[in-house]
């Protein structure tokens, strides 16, 4: 029966194909042999990638330790690149970023706070729109492949949140007592007026192919003068793993 | 951390050194050279003392293997060695007056990857098994006790396990048909071991499995090189020369190689012929009267689409893939043409196949396995015809294609036919169809005595998508009712070719002003091909 029903089908169809020809293959031989513009080394080529870093120290702190391995960030970008040649390159590099700096608690914190005190947790989270521009070095001979790379690149990035978050325990206190169960509280301070909104630097990657090693080296300042408290200064390098999805 | 990893980028690399000449090196052929390399040179008018068969000069080996870390190996044929160096090494040896040139080596191979798809033969895999050889007229070379025999074929592939203890490979066992081995990336003899691709691709040649014949060089004998170290995707292109010498100081006659470069070095617009080292090796072995059968890759369907190199040397046989079940291009195989628009695939043969494995029959596809069956039905031709020089060994097999003299960037010339070896007046064919040109439109009209309307492939494709219910395809190995369909311009390539299936009388119609002005359109059915020239 099913069997009967399949070919009634298909004799049906036929039909209704009996003026088409059946083209079964088919090959522009014209359009295929047009050489791409876009390409992994080709003149042009875009990808998006996603980068996890962390603070990494330099120099003697100032202002404030960091929990080094917590004070991480992530970000989301997008590439483009412009080949110049088989081993030179120019780009633009779009990211949206998140970062958090987690400071360690302890009488070294010159920290901007209203309480001056130590915390249980305290960062600051900063939200930034970045763009840069680099120039890449291509190692080695290859075809249309991303493969081994260098490159440098200056960026400047906008602010657009920073807030300072804390997070301690409070005892409450009544009649002269201290209570057993604690309440925990947790502060967010928005609008800070003693921090910058730009944030300026270099930036270097080493590529094999989709996987990225990069570093990032802050040259402006994070905070401004405005304040009455003493100003830290955190960490300006920042090293991390991309990977580019392509 | 950052200049400890650039520092290693820019470290110790591959490279060629080349050298200016061979002066005052002395060199005696009847030494060096197997009696079958020295009687296929002389068939193919090949000096027996060319300048490319003299060993490097030493002491500029010597001076090399002072400045380097390691002297990896040499190529006669062009002169250089492979080292391990570094850029303060290569700026001292650049400096040497008997460098004439070096280059960095970093290559990315792949094999033609295959997939198991299981243990025991279905009632469809004992008749892939049959179909494989007899859709090129296998049957006929065994009526002629045609099988290879006499015909020395080198194998270049990733490892041979089970070759010296398979059942597969019993008949050339026994009769010590493997005349020679190296592990080149080993430096050792011993290649029964590694990966299995090399078995497979030696069972389509000359693989006997139940008395049932898997390849079509039964008799043949052997030369097999280690060549690749993975099946993916790492490799190196100095294996690949030092074994093609190899295989010419031995005697080989056939090489068969299924591997290809693509994009980890080479554009599409790359394989021109002349770029890669492979391809002028290719060719050199070719002008050295040893045929070289490449496949054309898997990347049909992928980006890169086009063959990878060696397969787009001239002077070699590429080989596509087809699908048994539906008698037509296999949708991986890579398409031709070369980057200069020369014709590529040369040929094909199925792409998908029964081989013996590592440990059992398989089913596999990769036009790793229609290269081999090429080259068993090369060293048939080759037995037939022994006095054949290379080139025209080539041209016999691309006119033994059954669409010869249509051809197209998918299938080549087709599946060679042995018939071709055996049939007279095999250039006449009757005529199938008719064309006629009304109202701007080129029609083409098949013949009451060739239309068989291919209703039930029709339907099984439609409806089935199932290839299993197709007829046996032993009893189905002539061509299905396609009509082939070319336009070529005036520079003696395609701009566009098409496959039509025929269910009716009126097969296909084209207005002409598609084709275009100065054109050469040639349509083919049923062995008849027809040119017309608008």
């Amino acid at each position: 029966m099913k069997k009967n029903f399949l070919i009634i089908l298909s004799l049906f169809l036929i039909n209704l194909d009996l003026s088409a020809q059946d083209i079964i293959l088919e090959e522009d031989v014209k359009s295929d042999t047009i050489i791409d513009k876009w390409g992994k080394n080709r003149s042009n080529f875009q990808h998006f990638y996603l980068d996890l870093n962390f603070s990494v120290p330099v120099e003697e702190e100032k202002g404030a330790e960091l929990r080094y391995g917590f004070s991480h960030g992530v970000a989301i970008g997008y590439r483009y690149k412009k080949r110049l040649s088989n081993t030179f390159a120019l780009g633009l590099d779009g990211s949206y970023r998140f970062f958090k700096y987690d400071i360690k608690q302890n009488d070294k914190k010159t920290i901007p706070n209203i309480f001056n005190k130590e915390y249980d947790k305290e960062k600051y989270k900063t939200h930034s729109l970045s763009a840069e521009g680099f120039f890449r070095i291509n190692i080695g001979r290859r075809g249309d492949f991303v493969g081994n790379f260098l490159d440098v690149g200056y960026y400047g990035s906008w602010i657009f949140g920073f807030n300072h978050w804390y997070k301690y325990e409070y005892k409450k206190i009544i009649n002269g007592k201290s209570e057993n169960n604690c309440e925990t509280i947790i502060s967010k301070e928005r609008n800070l007026n003693y921090v910058e909104n730009l944030e300026y630097g270099l930036r270097v990657r080493i590529g094999l192919n989709r996987y990225i090693l990069s570093a990032s080296y802050r040259m402006s300042d994070l905070f401004n003068s405005q304040t009455d408290f003493e100003i830290p200064e955190l960490p300006v390098l920042k090293i991390g793993l991309q990977i580019g999805f392509y | 951390m950052f200049f400890c990893i650039s520092f290693n980028i820019f470290s110790q690399e591959k490279y060629w050194i080349f050298f200016t000449d061979k002066k005052d090196v002395q060199f005696n052929p009847y030494e060096y050279f197997d009696k079958k390399a020295i009687e296929r040179r002389i068939i193919n008018d090949f000096p027996l003392n060319h300048i490319t068969d003299f060993p490097l000069k030493k002491s500029y080996v010597k001076s090399v293997s002072e400045i380097v870390d390691e002297v990896i190996s040499e190529t006669r044929w062009f002169n250089a060695v492979a080292v391990w160096t570094n850029s303060e090494q290569i700026r001292k040896l650049k400096k040497m007056d008997f460098v004439k040139s070096v280059k960095r080596i970093s290559l990315r191979t792949h094999l033609t990857s295959y997939k198991d798809y299981g243990t025991n033969l279905k009632e469809n895999q004992e008749e892939l098994l049959k179909a494989q050889t007899l859709r090129m007229g296998g049957d006929l070379f065994d009526k002629h006790k045609i099988n290879g025999k006499g015909v020395r074929i080198a194998i270049f592939d990733g490892g041979f396990p089970s070759v010296d203890t398979s059942p597969a490979f019993e008949h050339i066992r026994k009769n010590n048909r493997i005349i020679k081995t190296y592990n080149f990336p080993k430096k050792e003899e011993n290649v029964y071991g590694f990966n299995a691709h090399g078995t497979m691709v030696m069972s389509c040649i000359a693989g006997i499995i139940n008395g049932q014949k898997m390849g079509l060089a039964t008799e043949s004998e052997f030369l097999l090189a280690r060549t690749e170290v993975n099946s993916e995707p790492f490799s190196e292109e100095e294996n690949w020369l030092a074994a093609v010498e190899w295989a010419d100081k031995n005697g080989a006659q056939i090489i068969n190689s299924s591997l290809g470069y693509t994009n980890d070095r080479y554009f599409p617009e790359d394989m021109n012929g002349t770029k890669s080292l492979v391809v002028k090796a290719a060719n050199l072995a070719a002008r050295k009267g040893i045929l070289v059968v490449n496949a054309m890759g898997n990347d049909g369907s992928g980006k890169w689409k086009f063959m990878g190199t060696p397969a787009d040397a001239d002077s070699i046989l590429s080989i596509g893939g087809t699908n048994p079940w539906t008698d037509m291009h296999t949708n991986f195989s890579s398409y031709g043409p070369t980057a200069d628009k020369r014709r590529k695939p040369n040929v094909s043969a199925y792409g998908h196949v029964i081989a013996a494995g590592k440990s059992k029959l398989v089913s596999t596809q990769g036009t790793s396995f229609s290269s081999p069956l090429v080259a068993g039905f090369a060293s048939c031709v080759l037995q037939k015809n022994p006095k054949l020089k290379v080139m025209d060994l080539m041209k016999e097999v691309e006119k033994s294609g059954e669409l010869y003299p249509y051809y197209d960037y998918a299938h080549g010339y087709g599946v060679p036919q042995a018939s071709y070896f055996f049939e007279k007046n095999n250039n006449k064919f009757e005529e199938t169809f008719d064309t006629k040109i009304e109202n701007d439109t080129l029609f083409v009209i098949i013949k009451d005595n060739y239309f068989k309307p291919d209703y039930k492939g029709l339907i099984e494709i439609r409806l089935f998508s199932d290839f299993d219910n197709f007829d046996k395809l032993s009893n189905t190995i002539s061509l299905k009712h396609y009509l082939y369909f070319h336009v070529e311009n005036e520079k003696s390539y395609l701009d566009n070719y098409k496959i039509i299936r025929v269910y009716k009388k009126d097969a296909f119609a084209i207005p002409i002003k598609e084709l275009g002005k100065n054109k050469t359109v040639r349509i083919h059915y049923k062995k008849y091909t027809k040119e017309l020239k608008f």
